[in-house]
This record gives structure tokens, sequence and C-alpha cells, in this order.
């Protein structure tokens, strides 16, 4: 039994229609970076990001799909949505079967000094906005988590969590002349084209987002995440998610994170007071 | 074993039946008496009105004491109706109950040829004919017994399966009850209110359920399927595949801490896609067993359920597991399904939202349904006007079900009076071509129908079209008691759904070697006399399998199919007919090997090939005679239909004017039971046919035809089941192959081919054989006149 | 109501071995076109006048106005061909000459031109516009001899009075 799925402007919607309930999964193509991440995650294999005429294009399978709900916390733009019964509702997260992730970015207003609008003037996604003074408007659901404002600011007005940690290289050689697909992709500007005609990566501001992997037509890129930074919450669904995000070893040493993590706790409800 | 008994002189006894004037009044019995006195061996011929009744029995035994015979011969109506009853009238004479042949000349003559008198009484002389000199040649004979194991097998939990079960297991017997889904209860489960009493289905169902989850002698094997039934009555080794269901029935206790934490929402079969279940689920708040089941398709394996589960009942890595059970007899109850209402196109089911079918209205109106029992549309609003279409699926020939479903009419009107009961001020709109209130109380629910004011419109609505603007769904019907063109706009359109066969029946029938009619569902030894027996020995059929049916009648035949099946299983024992495969010439077996290979029952084995001669296990031997047909050195043969008994017929029949006869082989289990079904059906065809009745068109062997072509016959015709039909598994195959090698031999012996045929006609198909007789008739007739059938030279 | 007619029964089950199946269901007339149209149009009652051997079957002129769009042979339950069924009754009122006078007027078209539709001024121009040739004349006289020897001929000489 398949999904009804939709594609009206913009948005993909999956729906599975019940008799008074429905479940709706919605993708907001426009918001969405085509990143790597959901379509790793998937447990079905249902998603698929693929290049159509040098641009990126995403995909869900309405037979695969089976509206579980792990690739929405996983999102880093809030591009996927699941209600039931029209409400915005996560079974796993609810059920800490996911567990959560740091705040994207918090920025202490107080220190803002007057007319400074370096973070608005900066930030690759435009996701902040300065109102006022000590006043200033951040669109934390496609914040990147990139440090370009946390660099741009003077005052340490600013505070930003990344959760992937890795590493990234291209290699230049394999480039086909003049292309800068990975250049137009890459949500943070981390990629350029230098004057000699070659890219290169500023590894600071990449998010691990994975876009420029998808694009890239000859696998010149090289990108492997080794830590996600995560909140309690756990289940085999976020196994199997953060081992195809990284590596079986990751996920050993998270693990082994979590069991330290484990041992303290005991340690410390064992303690005599 | 072949040929007359030296030390006795033959003694042979005539009667010929009338049977009321089913006979009578076509057949001239008194000239068909006459003449079977000339034949020779024949001392005694009298006529009876009711051989089959006690006094036409009594006036056998009477016969047989008094004239001191030693053979028997009734001429009435088909031995499958009362083979058994004359021999049992030998037996209680003290004769050996083998040495009795039967003369079909009712449904093979009398009925089928009613305008011709004249012939029909010189073709029953004919019959009459041949059957003394089959019964010239026939010996004593004894049955094999079988021991009965008092073990059963019922396929399928719905509430004909669970009533049978419930019945056996009552009586004593052990009971192993298979079905397909993770819970029994079947479509009954589904219903919200039975008619005509308006019971709620699933608080009569559910204790019922609970009886057979709980009885001590039914072992309960839910999500499982048939893989394999091998044997015979008595002892049947069958083979199930329980599916799992990654939880752990001896520790699940049902609790249900594990639905709320699986992610993974999925619409619920029972609940007919309306309302939602997780991929970990159980079907039903009353299901037995109350055990979860992982639909592990969908599951994305989170392990949420295994941490909320306290009891560490799950187990994603549970593998299939095979069970093998031996029992003595089995019960078929696998029901039927609901008619995908998607191929009426002309309604629009599934593409308009507000068109349902009856079971999804039940779940609806249910209070355990998707709207907690208000009638609801899918865009929450009330639905005041309701229109109901009636035989949707049934009575259509377009749709491919000509018959008619039978409990829809008085459902549907039971549908009704439950959305009076919720709203009196409904409108409601029964859309009907016929009203059929056939059982109990019925009529009376249909008169509170009226006087609650449902509005019946006698129209078969055309199509149902939509009002876009509030998505309506619009009847297009013409009241054909106004002669008015309607389009009649309601709130919700119901369309009453019939049933039809399973997916799978067709595949449970090849396993267990059962018929199918044409119409999909299984059919039963009689549809009068035997209506939960099949052809197979230790075998029933009951409930919506055979046909659609209600409640009341589904529950009926489960009973009766218990009561069947614990006659073999109380006594222990079951006779095996003594007409199995004999190595009459072991001198002539060369141990070639080449019967084992017609065997599919493995009995007829050949331990060292080329070494040791043939060996018959007689136990297994079901009697088909395709061993002895295709043994290339004439050295088996078969009790009770011997090459001599069958050779004799050949020459009977045609005795005189050869080239005007049809000899027609027919198989026991198709068709001649086919061409019984065309008398009983009186359809009429021409005379020329002298039907041989063979136990399977295996046993027909190519010395067999080529006798009746060097006898003169016009055609020959060999009507073997249809090829996956064969009651002996291949038997037809066989026959097939051996006259597509005829076919090559017959124009060098100056035999046209196309006078000889071989025709597939089954149980059912009555209209098939009439119409391939008259058709062979008719081309017999050409060849006549064309020379290729030629009046044989007198005295050549 | 008279007696049932049985010759003209017969007359009518024999070219429609099917008729006999009609149960009256009415979808033949609830899927028709027609009655959007001309009112009153009823296949159903003309095939339960056929099954009585009434007069009203061949009689009533409605019979004339199926398309012969099929739609009723498409959906008919019981397997009645209910299209073919109507074109034997037209044939039945043709042969006594109850036909309206354009089938009478089509027919003579057809056999005199070659052509269900006339050829006029308007087409020749047309077709020289479009640069396709002019129609060329058909040959009728095989087509004549057909209308003789089937009595087609004999029975629209009755119709035209």
């Amino acid at each position: 039994m398949s999904l009804e799925k939709t594609e009206i402007g913009e948005q993909i919607a999956l729906r599975l229609p019940l008799y008074v309930n429905e479940v709706l999964l919605t993708l907001d193509k426009k918001t969405c970076i085509k990143c790597d991440i959901c379509s790793k995650v998937c447990p079905k294999e249902a998603i698929k990001v693929s290049v159509v005429d040098k641009k990126l294009e995403i995909e869900i399978d309405k037979d695969k799909c089976v509206l579980c709900g792990v690739c929405v916390p996983f999102c880093p733009v809030g591009a996927l949505d699941i209600q039931i019964d029209k409400q915005s509702k996560n079974i796993l997260t609810l059920h800490e079967g996911l567990p959560t992730f740091p705040e994207k970015i918090s920025i202490d207003e107080k220190k803002c000094p007057e007319d400074c609008r370096k973070c608005e003037e900066l930030c690759p996604v435009k996701a902040i906005k300065v109102r006022g003074p000590n006043k200033v408007e951040v669109n934390k659901t496609i914040c990147m988590r990139c440090p370009v404002c946390l660099d741009s600011c003077e005052d340490g007005a600013i505070i930003v969590n990344p959760i992937f940690f890795g590493s990234i290289k291209i290699n230049t050689d394999k480039c086909p002349e003049g292309c800068d697909l990975c250049v137009q992709v890459c949500p943070t500007k981390a990629i350029e084209m230098g004057e000699d005609k070659k890219v290169s990566v500023k590894d600071r501001y990449c998010v691990f987002c994975g876009a420029c992997t998808n694009i890239c037509p000859e696998k010149a890129i090289d990108m492997g995440r080794t830590r996600v930074l995560h909140g309690e919450g756990f289940s085999s669904a976020w196994n199997f998610a953060l081992e195809k995000l990284t590596s079986a070893r990751s996920v050993y040493l998270d693990q082994d994170d979590r069991a330290r993590k484990r041992l303290v706790e005991l340690i410390e409800e064992s303690r005599v007071v | 074993m072949t040929g007359p008994d030296q030390q006795e002189k033959l003694r042979i006894g005539v009667f010929i039946c009338h049977c009321g004037k089913n006979i009578g009044a076509v057949v001239d019995p008194a000239a068909v008496a006459e003449y079977a006195k000339t034949l020779p061996d024949v001392v005694f011929v009298i006529e009876n009105l009711y051989t089959c009744a006690e006094p036409g029995q009594e006036e056998i035994r009477k016969a047989i004491k008094e004239h001191n015979l030693n053979r028997v011969v009734v001429a009435s109506c088909s031995p499958k109706l009362h083979e058994p009853t004359f021999r049992r009238t030998l037996t209680e004479a003290g004769l050996n109950k083998y040495l009795f042949e039967m003369v079909n000349i009712r449904e093979h003559c009398s009925w089928v040829h009613m305008r011709e008198k004249e012939k029909a009484t010189k073709k029953a002389m004919d019959l009459v004919r041949m059957g003394v000199a089959k019964a010239r040649l026939l010996q004593p004979l004894e049955d094999i017994t079988v021991p009965v194991k008092k073990e059963a097998l019922v396929l399928g939990g719905g509430v004909a399966g669970c009533q049978a079960a419930l019945d056996l297991a009552d009586l004593g017997f052990k009971v192993n009850l298979v079905e397909k889904d993770p819970s029994i209860g079947g479509i009954m489960a589904q219903l919200d209110k039975t008619l005509p009493t308006m019971d709620c289905s699933i608080c009569i169902l559910g204790p019922k359920l609970v009886d057979v989850g709980k009885h001590e002698n039914i072992n309960l094997i839910t999500n499982a399927e048939l893989k394999s039934v091998d044997g015979f009555i008595g002892n049947f080794k069958v083979k199930v595949e329980v599916k799992p269901r990654y939880v752990d029935m001896t520790k699940c206790n049902g609790c249900g801490e594990c639905v709320d934490v699986c992610p993974v929402i999925l619409p619920n079969q029972y609940d007919m896609q309306l309302k939602p279940r997780k991929a970990i689920y159980c079907s039903f708040a009353q299901a037995v067993p109350l055990v979860y089941a992982i639909d592990k398709d969908k599951c994305i394996e989170c392990g949420m359920c295994m941490d909320a589960c306290d009891l560490n009942a799950i187990n994603l890595d549970q593998e299939p597991q095979e069970i093998n059970l031996e029992v003595g007899t089995v019960i078929v109850a696998t029901g039927a399904e609901p008619f995908d209402a998607t191929r009426k196109e002309e309604y629009g089911y599934g593409k308009l939202e507000n068109v349902i079918t009856s079971l999804e209205f039940e779940r609806i109106i249910c209070a355990s349904g998707p709207t907690g029992g208000d009638l609801l549309r899918r865009d929450g609003g009330h639905a005041k006007k309701v229109g109901f279409v009636q035989c949707v699926g049934s009575r259509d020939e377009k749709c491919g079900n000509k018959y008619c479903s039978s409990y829809c009419c008085l459902a549907t009107i039971k549908q009704a009076m439950l959305i009076k009961e919720h709203d009196p001020e409904a409108e409601i709109y029964i859309f009907y071509t016929d009203i059929r209130a056939f059982g109990k109380g019925y009529e009376d629910l249909y008169a509170r129908g009226r006087e609650e004011g449902l509005i019946f419109i006698r129209g078969r609505p055309s199509s149902i079209k939509e009002n876009p603007k509030n998505k309506n769904p619009i009847i297009v019907v013409e009241n054909t008691l106004t002669n008015e063109l309607m389009e009649v706009e309601v709130d919700l359109a119901v369309l009453a759904i019939g049933l039809q066969p399973t997916e799978g029946a067709r595949n449970v029938a090849q396993m267990l070697h059962i018929p199918i009619g044409a119409d999909g569902f299984f059919i039963e030894s009689h549809p009068k006399l035997k209506p939960v027996d099949t052809p197979v020995d230790g075998i029933y059929i009951c409930g919506t399998s055979a046909q659609p049916r209600d409640i009341k009648d589904s529950v009926t035949t489960g009973s009766a199919a218990a009561a069947r099946a614990s006659i073999p299983m109380g006594a222990g024992k079951f006779s095996v007919e003594g007409i199995t495969s004999v190595l009459v010439h072991p001198e002539k077996c060369t141990a070639c090997a080449i019967c084992t290979t017609k065997c599919p029952y493995g009995a007829i084995q050949v331990k060292e090939k080329g070494k040791t001669p043939a060996i018959i296990i007689e136990a297994s031997c079901k009697g088909c005679g395709t061993c002895v047909a295709d043994c290339p050195f004439k050295a088996l043969d078969q009790r009770h239909f011997a090459d001599e008994q069958i050779f004799a017929q050949i020459d009977a029949a045609l005795e005189e004017d050869p080239e005007d006869k049809i000899i027609s082989f027919n198989c026991n289990w198709c068709s001649y039971a086919g061409a019984d079904l065309a008398g009983v059906s009186r359809f009429q065809y021409p005379t020329n046919v002298r039907i041989i009745r063979v136990m399977c068109s295996g046993r027909v062997s190519k010395e067999m035809i080529m006798r009746a072509f060097e006898k003169g016959a016009g055609m020959v015709l060999v009507a073997p089941c249809h090829p996956s039909d064969c009651h002996y598994i291949s038997g037809n195959l066989h026959a097939k192959n051996r006259i597509d090698q005829l076919y090559k031999v017959l124009p060098s012996k100056g035999i046209d081919p196309r006078r000889l045929r071989l025709e597939y006609v089954s149980a059912a198909e009555g209209l098939v054989y009439q119409r391939l007789i008259k058709e062979m008739t008719e081309q017999l007739e050409e060849f006549k006149k064309q020379g290729i059938v030629k009046t044989p030279v007198k005295g050549g | 109501m008279e007696d049932i007619d049985f010759e003209n029964r017969h007359k009518i089950i024999n070219k429609n071995k099917k008729v006999v199946m009609c149960l009256q269901c009415g979808t033949c007339t609830s899927s028709c076109l027609i009655p959007r149209y001309l009112k009153d149009y009823n296949p159903r009652m003309s095939f339960i006048h056929a099954l009585y051997g009434s007069r009203k079957a061949i009689e009533n002129p409605t019979l004339w106005a199926c398309s012969v769009c099929h739609t009723c042979q498409d959906r008919c339950p019981e397997g009645v061909n209910p299209t073919e069924l109507l074109i034997s009754l037209k044939e039945l009122a043709f042969a006594e000459g109850l036909a309206p006078k354009t089938v009478a007027q089509g027919t003579e078209l057809v056999l005199s031109t070659g052509r269900a539709y006339p050829a006029s001024a308007i087409v020749d121009s047309a077709r020289e516009r479009l640069n396709l040739g002019k129609l060329r004349d058909v040959d009728v006289k095989d087509l004549n001899k057909i209308a003789e020897k089937t009595g087609l001929r004999e029975k629209l000489n009755k119709l035209k009075g």
C-alpha cells in the first residue's frame, strides 16, 4: 500500500490518507539544500538526491517511505516535516528514540554595538536580521551552524554550535576545467574559485552537509564526518543513521562515550551523601 | 484375475429401473427388459419402479437368493449416485460387492434424449448389453482397510473453521487449526452487527474465538500457510509454514506498550485501511491469540518497541518455521474475499471520496472503527442522505461473477436500519434489482425496513458521478417502476459488494486435489446430498470457501463438515476400494520401471531397475490405471477395470451399426460427472454416444482406442479432466501424450485422425459435454457422407 | 394487456438468443446518452415489449434514436447485447416499412452515390482550397445488385410507399 504523492510548486507531499486520520510528510524543495544527510539516514533508502542538468534534485519514493520521521530532525534546514492529524509531531523524538541536537545559535543582543550589522551582512544564508539597536532576529531553521557570524563578531556576542566534525579535501587534479558546481551548491559559501581557476575549501566554514559531494561529477571531493555532537536519546534508528553519516568506528566511539557518561551517572547516583 | 471363474456357471440378474417417470417416460423399460433376457448368461430380468428404494433393493436380495445369481446388473441412474447403495445390497445378500455393474440409462440416456424415445430405448439396450458383457468378466475383490488417525486439520479460522474445530474438539478429536492471518475471526470479526437480530458481531464471535484459543484439543497455528499435503484419508502428511511474527508468543501478553513508541503508521487491514495501526500491531482488541506481530516489510528496526517491552517478547531475528502434521481428515474453511469494487469503474470507487463499500461501512458504523461509530464522511461531515447500490460484483457477467452473493440484500437493509437507529431523520435509498430475503427472519427485517421508511428504488445504477462543489456522490439510475430517469444526490454512496474466491483458493485446490467450479469456489460432491464432502475422501469444505454465504449457513456447514469428518475418525478406519493395480503377468515384467514414472503417488515401485519386477503398494494405489495403460509389455492390469472387461464393453457397444457410434471414454471424476451433470441439467444431445466409464483417462490405452476403431467405431472421444485438475494428478497428461503419439500412427492404419478426439470436460461442464457430442455427431455425419467413415462390410 | 404473442416473441428470440436473459434492471436506460436529448427514450421498455412479443417493440418511433454508442452493451450485467438487439428490432421494423423517412433517404443516398453524406458544391470548393483532388465517382452497380438480391430494394420501395 503506497502513499499519495503530490508535488505542488516547490513542495513534495507524501500522504497516508486514512478515514479521519492523516499522516503527512512535506519536503520544501526551495529550502532544501540538497545535502546528503536525509538520504543517508533514511532506514528505507526512500530519499534520493541526483544530478539533473547540472542541478541537484531531490526525490522521495512513495513506495518505500513509511513516514517514520527519522529524516526530520536531521535536516539542517528544517525542510522536512511530518504532521499527524495536522499537527507537527515526531514519534521517535517524542519517545527519545532520536537525540536532540544542541541549539544552533544564540546571540547575546546586549553585547551588540550600535549600528553593527556585520553578522547580518556576512551570513551566507541570510538567517540574521538586525531589526534595531540590540534587537537581532535569527531564523534558526535555516541557520547552517557555520562560524561565519561568530568570526565576524568582535564583541563575542554570538555562540554557534556545530554538530558535525570531520574533514574535507578537494582533489583539484580531478576537476574538469572551469567547473565550479561545488561552489554553486555550497550553502555556507565555504568553497570558492581562486584566481588560478582552481577551487578550494575554507575548512572552518564547512558544515559537512555533503551537497558538494552530491554534485561533483568526478567524485573529486573527499568529505568524511567523524563525530556528531548530540544530546540524550537513543535507539537502533539512531545507531543506523549515525553509521550511515559517519562510520562504524565512529558509532563505536559514540557508544563508548555514552557508556562512559552512563557510568559517571551511575557513580553519582550511588555516591553516599 | 481375468476370465470367468471356471468352476461356476455364470448366472446374471438384470434389474431395469423406471425411476418413476425419469427413465420410464423416455426409455421403454419393458422393451429393454425383454432384450436383456436374450443376452447370454442372463438368467433373471425384472423391472422396478424405484430400484434404489427399499422394495427395489429387497427384490435384488430376493432374486440373488432364489435364483442363485452370481452377477448383478442394475440399469438405472449414475453409479456416482447409487453404486455404493447397490453394492451394499449385494453384500447384504451375501454376494461380493464387486460382482455388480451399474448401467447408466438415466443421466446418460433418458434425461439427455428426452425427445428421441425410440433411439433412447435402443441406446439403453446397447448400454445394458455393454454392462452385461463386463459383468460376465467381473471377479470378487476385497477392499483394503486403512487406519484413520483421530486428528484433523482445519484450514482457516473464520466463523466456519472455528465452529468445525470446536465441534471436532468437543467430540474428543485433536484439531490443528491453521490460519493465515495473525488472528482468527475472519470477516465476521469485522462486522458491526449481525442480521436479522442486530446482535453485536464481535460480542457473539469473541467467546467462540476465546474457546478455540483455550480448548485443550485445539492446536492453534496462526500467521501460517499450508505448504504441501501428501497421503490419503486417515493419513495425510501436511507441511505448514509459520511466518515469523517477530514477537515471542510465549512471552507477549498483549499489553500494547510497544505500540505507542513505534514511529511507523500504516493503514489497518482489519479496519479496511480506514484506521491507523503501527508496524507492530494487533489486528483488533479481541484478537486470538492476543499477541502482537510486526509488519517486517515496513518496520525500520529502530528497536523502540524492544526497549518498551518489559517482557523481552520482541525478536527481530525470528525465522519462518516449518511444522509437520499427520492428520486423518482435512476441513477446508478458507473463506472468500470481498469483491474489489475498483473493478466496477462506473461507480467511481477509489476515485470519488464519498463512495465506500459495505464492509468499509461496517467499520465506520462500528464503535471500534475510525469514527467511533458516527456516520461521518472523509471531510468530517455527517452523512444524512445515504444511497445503497446493490449487486456490486455479483449477478454481473461483466465483472466475471454471474452468481448472487445471497447475503447482500439483507445486509444492506441491516445497515440501513443501523443508520436509522442512530439518526431517525436520515434519508436512505436502496437501489436494487431484486430483494432476496431467503433466510429465517429475513422477510421480517425487510418489512421492518419498509416500516422505518427506507426508500426502495428498483433500478441498477449505471454510474455514480460527483458534485464538484461538495463532493456528494450523484447516483444515476432508471427507476424501472416509474420509468423515470433519476440522478439522486446523496451524502454517502455505499456499494453492497459480494464475495469472490480467495487468491489462494486455486493453490489450495491443487495441493489437496479437490475440484474448483467455474465460479472459482470449491465444489462439493453433490449439491444437494453431499454439501460438505469433496470427491477426495477425508477432505471436506465449509463456509464461504464453497459459495458466498451468510453467517448462519457458514456455521451450519462448519458443524456439518465436523460431523462428516468425525465418521471416519470415529470409526478409526476407512476402506479403500479394491480396484487397485496388479502385476498380473510377472513373467512379462522386464523391470523397465516406466510404470514408476507414471504414478504420482509412488504406489508402484521397482527396487532394482532391470532386475526386480514391479511391486504395488496397495494402500497408496488410487486405482487410476495409468501405469497399466503405459506398460509396454502388458504385464499390469487393473482390478475391476481390466483390459478384457473394457474390451468386452467396446465390443458390445459396437455390435450393431458401429459406424454410427461415438465411443466416449469418460473418467469417473470429471467427464463422467460432467456427462451426469448434462443429464441432471437436461441438456439434450444426439444418441450416438456410448460412454465407457474408467476411473481416470490415464487408464485409456492405445490398444483400447485401436480396438474401438477396429470394430468400426465412427469416432472415439477420450474426455480427461482439465490439465491441472486430474483427480489422480497426472493421469490426464499421460493420456494426452499417448493420444498425441497415436495421432501420428492412425493415418498409416487407414484411420482419419480427426475421428479421434481428446477434449477436456470437467465435472462442472455439462454444457461443454453436450455441445461436444452435438458437434462430434455433426462431424460424424459429414465423415459418413464423405466416406471417411465406412459401413463395415458384413461378414468381413 | 393482450396475451403474449408467441410468434412474434420467437421471431425476436431467434434473432437474439440472449434477449431472454433481460432482468429489466434498467442499467441500459440509465447509461444511455439519448434521454438527455429525447425524453421518454427508453431501451429497457423496448426489450420488455420484445420479450412479450408486443408490436410496441417495433412500432415505437423512438427506436430509431439509438446512436449505437455501445455504452449499454458495455454495461449490461446479463450479457443481453442490447445494442445488437436494438439493431435487430430496427431490421424487423424496416422490413415492415416501419422506419422513419430519413432512413429511406439515407439508404437511397448510399445506393445512388455510394456515400452516406452528400458531396456538395461546398465540399468541392473546400477540397480545391486545400489542394485535394476532386472526389471520385463511386461505381454503385454492384451495390445495387446486392440491394436487389438481398431484398433491400424491395423493403426500401415498401418504405417509400
